[in-house]
């Protein structure tokens, strides 16, 4: 049963999360765009085939290879995971902002002021100074794990798990890069709820980098020592992780929600205030 | 060269606020061109030594992103800022300012009292109250030069 869930629930749960998220957002009455229902049949259309990916494969695997291993223990939750973070961030995300852009979108726009900071941001107090040269320590203790661990007969592609650390990366740049649009005002409350929701966002992807990245050495090494563990690790870690990185992603959601209500707020008030004046 | 009466507002507009430091504003709404309004907002930033020479900037799309413009516009005028030699732009290092504003070539008493007697006829011309303009130039000048260099 518990295999079950490990090897073929688990994945096809993750896969079909971020449609399931998108699917049940309703369309803004007025400002969802007109290519929304595109995006979205992309999703289904991309889903569709990451879940005939991992049938596919998953199939095969347990077809051929009748005694239980690295490969199969890693594959499920290699594609639960990696593969659910690239449906929701690289179809999801653009298919619920196209419907309502309250969500992870840049927010609303209702003022005819637009106002910046001129503070760059790439890179900037995202994470403490520490955390960085700690992720890449236990980054190259992760490859030098696994590749000690391939060596003596674990399957080269659980070096894939180290993949999770360049998905961090890129995820740490784009927590940066998300648009923060302010009020007419410039409000400081506004700004200091913009750099907690980036840093929410930079932490979510820098623990399932490092999570990620740990658990599939970890694996490489039990594949090595204990074989019989391995599946179980994998499959426990490994949807641990997902679980993780799902809750991450509902929370920056939720705070990005809230971000946009209280800048719709702020605008409002200072056009009221404006038109007073 | 002649100002219209809008566009008069709208540079009121964007001139008068910056009361925090380091945020740019921008109206969409008026009549000056939105890459001419950047400028002038990103010009003023760096005379009011809020970003010093060697600061980044935002990247393009960064501030594009926040203002809710087209990428080109913040191009554009990244370009027209490093043709006067404020920034500089550098493939991977992104855009930094360049000149610190003691070092920027300074207008001569003449040039600057023509381009003052040119802006203030475009005042007269379009109705403006004395007081007016007579509050608007001193807004200016107490956000530009602060009261430590006044005294």
């Amino acid at each position: 049963m518990i295999m079950l869930w490990f090897d073929r629930l688990f994945p096809a749960v993750m896969l079909s999360w971020p449609v399931l998220v998108a699917s049940c957002v309703k369309p803004h009455p007025t400002l969802a765009a007109p290519h929304a229902a595109q995006k979205l049949r992309r999703l289904w259309i991309a889903t569709l085939l990451a879940l005939a990916l991992f049938g596919g494969v998953q199939a095969l695997l347990e077809s051929t290879q009748a005694e239980r291993n690295g490969l199969r223990a890693g594959w499920p939750v290699l594609i639960g995971t990696a593969g659910s973070m690239l449906l929701f961030f690289r179809f999801a995300m653009p298919a619920l902002i196209a419907r309502s852009p309250g969500w992870g979108g840049p927010g609303p726009r209702p003022s005819q002021a637009r106002v910046a900071s001129l503070q760059p941001r790439d890179g900037a107090d995202l994470l403490p100074r520490w955390a960085m040269p700690l992720g890449w320590a236990l980054f190259a203790l992760s490859a030098a794990a696994t590749t000690w661990a391939i060596t003596r007969g674990a399957h080269p592609t659980l070096l894939l798990g180290l993949s999770f650390w360049v998905t961090m990366g890129w995820g740490c740049r784009a927590a940066a890069r998300e648009p923060e649009p302010l009020d007419a005002q410039g409000s400081a409350s506004l700004r200091a709820a913009y750099r907690s929701a980036r840093r929410l966002r930079a932490w979510g992807f820098w623990s399932v980098g490092v999570a990620g990245t740990l658990c599939f050495s970890a694996v490489a090494v039990v594949v090595v020592e204990h074989p019989v563990s391995a599946g179980m690790l994998g499959g426990v870690g490994g949807s641990a992780i997902g679980l993780a990185g799902g809750v991450f992603g509902t929370m920056a959601s939720v705070s990005r929600a809230r971000i946009n209500s209280a800048l719709q707020e702020l605008s409002e008030s200072g056009a009221t205030e404006e038109s007073t004046a | 060269m002649s100002i219209s009466w809008p566009k008069l507002t709208a540079l009121a507009n964007v001139s008068t606020y910056d009361t925090v430091r380091h945020m740019i504003r921008i109206q969409l709404e008026a009549d000056v061109p939105l890459t001419d309004q950047l400028v002038t907002e990103i010009r003023g930033a760096i005379a009011r030594g809020e970003v010093q020479p060697g600061d980044p900037l935002p990247s393009v799309r960064q501030l594009a992103g926040d203002l809710g413009i087209n990428l080109n516009t913040v191009s554009r005028a990244y370009r027209l800022l490093e043709e006067c030699g404020l920034v500089s732009t550098h493939r991977g290092r992104g855009t930094r300012v360049t000149a610190a504003r003691e070092a920027h070539p300074a207008l001569d008493d003449r040039s600057l009292r023509n381009r003052a007697r040119a802006l203030l006829a475009d005042a007269r011309l379009a109705a403006l109250p004395r007081e007016l303009v007579a509050a608007l130039l001193h807004e200016e000048l107490d956000t530009l030069w602060s009261k430590e260099e006044s005294s």
